[in-house]
């Protein structure tokens, strides 16, 4: 055992980044400032290892539990730990970040310091969010993580990103403020149900809230989420984001950033407002489809290769969200496969797209052409990552999206159906990008050598591959991982909603629900 | 009829004479070029008046036959006011050039505080009406005092116009309110009065009275412009110590108050409410001056604080005061960025001045930025916990629909408090609109910094600060 109970693992976890962003402010020269980065991302990353060896997956409840109260006189305690949803994710964030250190490096030219600041209290938020048990401390990670970002998009991007920069702040600042308002009325409920005015998410869990505040509270917190999924209605500031955001922000935005909405799906909406997740799964089901499909047809027509990116996130994100409201362990272990998936494809396709842009001075794939022959790494990486996205057997998207439309076709068949269309025309914007781009004839015009990956570059971009090809072959290291934590979120909305609440508040009775609870094999 | 001398004891205004005696003195210290000895008379006998809040402390001594309390929540809501002046009294000794007649400011200055202290204690609507005056008459001199400037001296006139008119309205109030009850005591709210409808006319006039002093909508006209004409060291006291003051006023009111006789009170406190929080919010969009958007915040920030006055029995007397501590760090921050900025300017400072001062200031930069966020709302600053407690504590009271229009309210503001920091970190370099920079250590700078880590302590360990109020608030006495 490297580490035992009486080091907080999570706080320094969460917290490192943080002081290496002091660090950096002591630094004066761009070696030291990049060392001192790259030293205290690094040193993240293997901290996020460790709960990977210690995690017990057979064991139920929260691990690597630290709790202190915070403000007592509010119900606010400083609550840490993680189960098997967020196990993963925090070695996610703690590899894109260094991901993104690597592709900025010798790269930032303006207000060096003030980039590499931003990232690294970023990631202190980000990994706080992932890490926090107690509702206001995730919210307070959960908001003071996006001014960074705001700042990242806003000063380091392109050409219109102050527009990009506010919009994206205020779409999701809108939404999370409806949070605190369902947060708030959860304490109060807490309160009432004789739990104490409490914050602490682990004590709700026990609650049975009433149903007629379980709608009201699940709009709340849904649009909260649902903005930084984005589920389809919501999705407008994220094309504007990802394609203005420099690399390292979009690889973030799109590795990161987006898996917290579907995060708090899942840590809020279906554990403790199951009835009126069981309500809603058809709506949000049919938002999920419309993504889907509606990501993938707007995809289909861009020209610029980020904005295709950032669409197929729509598409993918879709996809997540029909697979974990589908009410079933497969789509359940799809949905938070398929999150670490996305985060490593969609991630390492932007720091690809970000590498051409920087060679060839454009992202329109109508200018692009013929740069296999001459760049054969990159367009290697490419090609794996794309597979990977659109889900080529042996590859890690193959497993998540297995799952997830093996969830949907037990919901219903024609859900399925429809949520398949994904690896069709997936495929069809995916390879006729890397046709356009990497094939063809030069239409550049402009026939100079063109440089192939830089080191740092192809040190991220291998280790991303090796991951593709780890989850790819033996997904089973995750999904025994993650078993225990499925089982319950699935047992959160099938349960308690239909078992002990239904003599008290007679649940209308949900066919398609009782269908899937009796043809699950894997329930047995 | 025998005259029974009231039990005066003077140690109940202790805080006040001391800063009677400074104000006196200071209007014999001659001026000139080297304002020697004005300052530092003027800045210790805040600070012995603040010792002598903290002497009072827990003492609970009350004077002139109960017109004067001293309870702990007026002793707070006193230090807060003086905590603010000696900010504002740093500003006001980097802003201001060497005036002949400096004395009189900074002996007007205390005599605000006088007044605002006063009215933090009194039990007695005639005695709130006297020492509002005090304060008010300070203010309006205080306003128009660098007369080289023309808007302050238009601004000056207006506030005095506008501010004797509402004065008047709560004289007329005060008369009413006397007819109904038979007392200016503000103990006869908690009776049952004879004559409902007389009294209900009273409350009205008198929040016109109270509520101009704080620009709570719709009395808030005069706001923008004071704020854009005032020097910023006297807009900065304005922005906030009034309101510090006249709150305590409100929350003796309305712990008095309750009578469900005076329901249409309520409406009339809710609707202000949510007239300061939306008009504030939508017209500060679309300021260009710095002064005027933080003029327009303040409206709003008013408005989100009387949601605390709709919750006095779920304790909004401890959220107001949470919100208020918080205020002074955040809103005396931003005055005091923009004193450093505008520094003998003459001309009023627009957002698109602040271009590119992030590339040019980093460290100042910094600091309104977290201002910025403060006042906006967003964690880890102490602007999100006061929000936090006081939405908390509405939608216990039930007020979860003006929570919810709060929150809009809230969001629109992001616009216009983000936009300062866009400006400042995401444009290119402005004009040469900005005053030389800044070398050196200068005791404003050390102000500001020591305010922005308060700030940001408010946002990561706020339960000192809420054990705080909270120990307070059980204290404070309805009108009694």
């Amino acid at each position: 055992m490297l580490f035992n109970a009486d080091i907080p693992l999570l706080t320094l976890i969460v917290f490192l980044p943080l002081a290496g962003a002091l660090g950096v402010l002591a630094t004066r020269s761009r070696p030291w400032t990049q060392g001192v980065v790259l030293i205290s991302t690094l040193a993240t990353f293997l901290l996020t290892l460790l709960p990977l060896l210690q995690f017990r997956p057979e064991q139920a409840g929260f691990q690597f539990v630290e709790s202190v109260p915070w403000i007592a006189t509010l119900g606010i305690s400083y609550h840490l730990g993680i189960d098997g949803l967020s196990l993963f994710l925090l070695p996610l964030t703690g590899l894109l970040f260094v991901a993104a250190v690597l592709v900025s490096w010798n790269k930032v030219r303006l207000k060096e310091r003030a980039y590499f600041i931003s990232f690294l209290v970023l990631e202190t938020g980000i990994l706080g969010v992932f890490t926090s048990l107690d509702a206001i401390l995730f919210y307070v990670f959960w908001e003071a993580m996006l001014i960074p970002m705001f700042l990242i998009i806003g000063i380091w991007g392109s050409e219109n990103r102050r527009y990009a920069s506010i919009k994206f702040i205020i779409y999701t600042m809108a939404g999370s403020l409806f949070l605190l308002v369902g947060l708030i009325l959860m304490a109060f409920l807490s309160e009432n149900l004789g739990g104490g005015f409490s914050f602490d998410m682990v004590s709700w869990l026990a609650l049975n809230v009433p149903s007629h505040w379980q709608y009201g509270i699940f709009i709340l917190f849904f649009i909260a989420f649902a903005v930084k999924v984005p589920i389809f209605p919501f999705h407008t500031w994220l094309p504007d984001a990802h394609v203005e955001a420099p690399t390292a922000g979009s690889v973030i935005l799109a590795g990161v950033l987006l898996k917290m909405g579907v995060y708090g799906i899942l840590r809020f909406c279906l554990p403790l407002l199951p009835e009126a997740s069981l309500y809603f799964t058809p709506a949000i089901m049919a938002l999920g489809v419309i993504g889907v499909i509606y990501g993938a047809f707007v995809a289909f027509a861009q020209d610029d290769l980020k904005k295709l990116v950032a669409y197929s996130s729509v598409s993918h994100m879709g996809l997540i969200v029909v697979g974990v409201m589908a009410g079933n362990l497969a789509g359940m272990k799809g949905g938070i496969i398929q999150m670490l998936n996305h985060g490593l494809s969609t991630g390492a396709l932007f720091i690809l797209v970000g590498a051409l842009y920087e060679r060839k001075k454009t992202r329109d794939m109508n200018k692009l052409g013929g740069l296999a022959a001459r760049t054969p790494v990159l367009a290697t990486f490419f090609v794996i990552m794309t597979l990977s996205s659109l889900g080529l057997p042996g590859l890690n998207g193959f497993v998540g999206e297995f799952l997830l439309l093996l969830g949907a076709f037990q919901y219903q068949w024609w859900i399925g159906a429809l949520s398949a269309t994904t690896l069709i025309l997936g495929a069809v914007y995916m390879l006729w990008m890397v046709q356009r781009v990497f094939f063809e004839t030069d239409r550049s015009g402009r026939s100079e050598a063109v440089a192939d990956l830089f080191r740092p570059e192809k040190l991220v971009l291998v280790s991303f591959t090796l991951l593709v090809f780890f989850i790819g072959l033996y997904p089973s290291y995750i999904t025994n991982r993650i078993e225990f934590t499925s089982r319950q979120l699935v047992a959160a909305t099938t349960i308690k909603a239909a078992g002990p609440l239904a003599p008290v508040h007679p649940v209308p009775p949900n066919p398609a629900k009782v269908m899937t609870y009796e043809h699950d094999p894997s329930r047995r | 009829m025998n005259m029974i001398l009231p039990d005066v004891n003077l140690s109940s205004l202790l805080p006040e004479l001391i800063l009677l005696a400074g104000a006196t003195l200071l209007l014999f210290i001659r001026g000139g070029d080297n304002r020697q000895g004005i300052v530092p008379v003027a800045v210790l006998s805040v600070i012995a008046a603040l010792a002598a809040v903290c002497y009072l402390w827990d003492q609970g001594t009350s004077g002139f036959g109960g017109l004067i309390v001293k309870d702990n929540g007026a002793l707070l809501f006193q230090g807060m006011i003086l905590t603010t002046a000696l900010i504002s009294l740093v500003l006001s000794r980097d802003f201001l050039p060497a005036l002949k007649d400096a004395g009189e400011y900074y002996s007007l200055l205390l005599f605000s505080l006088i007044g605002m202290g006063i009215m933090t204690s009194a039990q007695d609507l005639l005695v709130i009406f006297l020492v509002m005056e005090i304060l008010s008459l300070s203010l309006y001199v205080l306003v128009g005092f660098m007369k080289v400037i023309r808007t302050g001296m238009e601004a000056a006139m207006k506030y005095f116009l506008l501010g004797s008119f509402s004065s008047a309205l709560f004289l007329l109030g005060l008369a009413l309110y006397y007819g109904a009850s038979g007392t200016t005591s503000l103990a006869a709210l908690a009776a049952p009065t004879s004559a409902p409808t007389l009294m209900l006319a009273a409350f009205a006039l008198i929040m016109v009275g109270l509520g101009f002093k704080i620009a709570a909508v719709p009395f808030h006209m005069w706001a923008p412009d004071v704020y854009e004409g005032a020097p910023v060291c006297v807009a900065a006291l304005i922005s906030v110590a009034p309101k510090i003051a006249v709150f305590a006023v409100l929350l003796r009111f309305g712990t008095a108050m309750a009578g469900p006789g005076q329901n249409l009170v309520w409406t009339v406190v809710l609707f202000m409410s949510l007239a300061g929080m939306v008009i504030g919010n939508f017209t500060a969009l679309r300021q260009s001056g710095v002064a005027r958007m933080l003029a327009y915040s303040g409206i709003a920030q008013v408005g989100y604080m009387l949601i605390g006055l709709l919750a006095i029995p779920e304790g909004g007397a401890s959220a107001i005061a949470f919100y208020l501590a918080v205020y002074i760090l955040m809103n005396m921050g931003a005055f005091a960025s923009l004193t450093y900025l505008s520094r003998r300017q003459q001309e009023t400072l627009r957002i698109d001045d602040l271009k590119g001062l992030a590339s040019r200031q980093p460290w100042h930069a910094f600091a309104l930025a977290v201002f910025m966020i403060s006042l906006a709302g967003i964690p880890p600053t102490g602007g999100f916990f006061a929000k936090f407690y006081l939405f908390k504590i509405g939608i216990e009271a039930g007020y979860l629909g003006v929570v919810l229009i709060a929150l809009v309210a809230t969001i629109v503001s992001f616009f216009y408090y983000l936009r300062v920091v866009m400006v400042m970190y995401m444009a290119g370099e402005g004009e040469e609109a900005l005053p030389p920079l800044r070398r050196g250590v200068s005791l404003i700078g050390v102000m500001i910094a020591a305010i922005v880590l308060m700030t940001l302590l408010a946002g990561i360990l706020p339960d000192p600060f809420i054990r705080g109020v909270t120990n307070v608030f059980p204290a404070f006495s309805p009108g009694i």
